[in-house]
């Protein structure tokens, strides 16, 4: 793991457990975009995880209990542990774990639960091509398909910020291809 | 004999809008065919296939292969060492926090390296990356540099190389394509009856469904797209 990664991730691990502590629900989706930088330029598995798992937390935690944020928070916390100490093996498997938690949670619906973390792999997809990052290839670091991203990313009012002109010669190429 | 190559950004753009149908319209005015490479298929048709999601979307792209409207172009040996060294210029040109960007995927590069070997008259391309990389490559480090905030540096031979490679390619996009059926009266069956402004009505329908479902066109284009269509009609 790049050292840039692993700061990143520590310290947005911080921030989640206190976000998770105060209840701060809304400061936790804000906090799923902090990696998306680290997503476009390394693409690794690490940065992009932990956007989808803090995204996911924050939509379950609209609608679970103490318990569920308990366990969380103490699956956190050792994962964090664990990546300050390098042990990167160990806080791979300690995220996984927490994943597969969230996904196994009985207080929702499994149907929920998948619509939610396929939900947050398009909307952390959507921040990826924004930053410049190709449809396809953002699609493919996110193992999704380029029809759900092509359907969000429409929504987004950054798609349309530096578009080169040229619509007008554009459209008279157009023209000149087809006969009337 | 012309040929028009489709990204699948430009397909999935007219598929999402029910509109896919009009490149069958478009071939009777084309002296030529459309089409798309063989990546590309895999994106838009095979995967889905193997999916529940976007199943259906896959299906009437496959019927617009089947019919022949869409054709797909044969991946040949010089078309595959053109796609390997496109691949490798593209996400070789731009670096930040000492690595390189992988920027592009091999779908688009192929699609491209399948239209330049084809001699294609024009490159059908919706999203935005790609389409900068083409045209201007300086607006796509600003991009990456004011969206990462941090400085990229451009890798100048590789980038002047991929341009030299890509520099006969003509860049439009779907709603050039759809801009085109629409002068042609290929829309005319959507004209909303009863209302004097029933052609403004659709063209402003057309354009932000394209926009909406990905297709990078800015507002103010939309705006111009508007007022160029209005002088045409008068």
């Amino acid at each position: 793991m790049e050292e840039v990664v692993r700061q990143d991730i520590l310290s947005v691990l911080a921030q989640a457990e206190k976000y998770i502590l105060e209840s701060k629900i809304s400061d936790l989706k804000e906090l799923s975009n902090h990696t998306i930088h680290n997503c476009s330029i390394f693409q690794d598995h690490d940065s992009i995880i932990i956007a989808v798992l803090i995204y996911s937390l924050s939509k379950v935690m609209e609608k679970t209990n103490g318990e569920f944020s308990s366990r969380v928070l103490k699956s956190i916390s050792y994962a964090r542990n664990n990546l300050m100490l390098k042990k990167e093996e160990e806080y791979r498997s300690e995220i996984q774990k927490l994943m597969d938690y969230i996904s196994k949670t009985d207080s929702m619906t499994r149907k929920y639960i998948q619509e939610v973390i396929q939900q947050a792999m398009v909307k952390k997809g959507g921040r990826i091509y924004e930053h410049g990052i190709s449809m396809a290839r953002t699609a493919s670091i996110l193992g999704i398909t380029p029809w759900e991203l092509m359907a969000y990313v429409g929504q987004s009012a950054e798609v349309g910020e530096f578009i080169s002109g040229r619509t007008r010669q554009r459209l008279e190429f157009a023209r000149s291809l087809f006969k009337k | 004999m012309k040929k028009i190559f489709l990204d699948s950004s430009a397909v999935i753009s007219l598929t999402l809008n029910n509109l896919l149908w009009i490149l069958d319209a478009l071939k009777e005015h084309l002296d030529g065919d459309f089409f798309i490479c063989p990546e590309i298929k895999a994106e838009l048709v095979d995967n889905p296939l193997n999916t529940k999601r976007f199943e259906f979307e896959a299906l009437q792209v496959l019927a617009q292969i089947n019919s022949g409207a869409l054709k797909i172009a044969e991946l040949t040996p010089e078309a595959n060492t053109l796609y390997d060294e496109l691949l490798h210029l593209a996400n070789t040109s731009f670096k930040s926090k000492g690595v390189w960007i992988n920027i592009v995927h091999k779908g688009e590069m192929q699609a491209l390296a399948t239209a330049i070997l084809s001699g294609a008259s024009a490159f059908v391309v919706d999203e935005r990356t790609t389409r900068l990389l083409l045209e201007n490559p300086g607006a796509l480090r600003d991009l990456l540099q004011s969206k990462l905030h941090t400085r990229v540096e451009v890798n100048r031979q590789n980038l002047a190389r991929f341009r030299s490679l890509t520099r006969q390619i003509k860049v439009i996009r779907s709603v050039e394509l759809v801009l085109v059926a629409y002068e042609l009266g290929t829309l005319d069956r959507y004209l909303p009856a009863g209302t004097p402004e029933a052609r403004e009505i659709l063209l402003d329908a057309v354009l932000w469904g394209l926009k909406l479902k990905g297709c990078a066109i800015s507002e103010d284009e939309i705006a111009q797209v508007k007022r160029i269509e209005a002088r045409v009609s008068e």
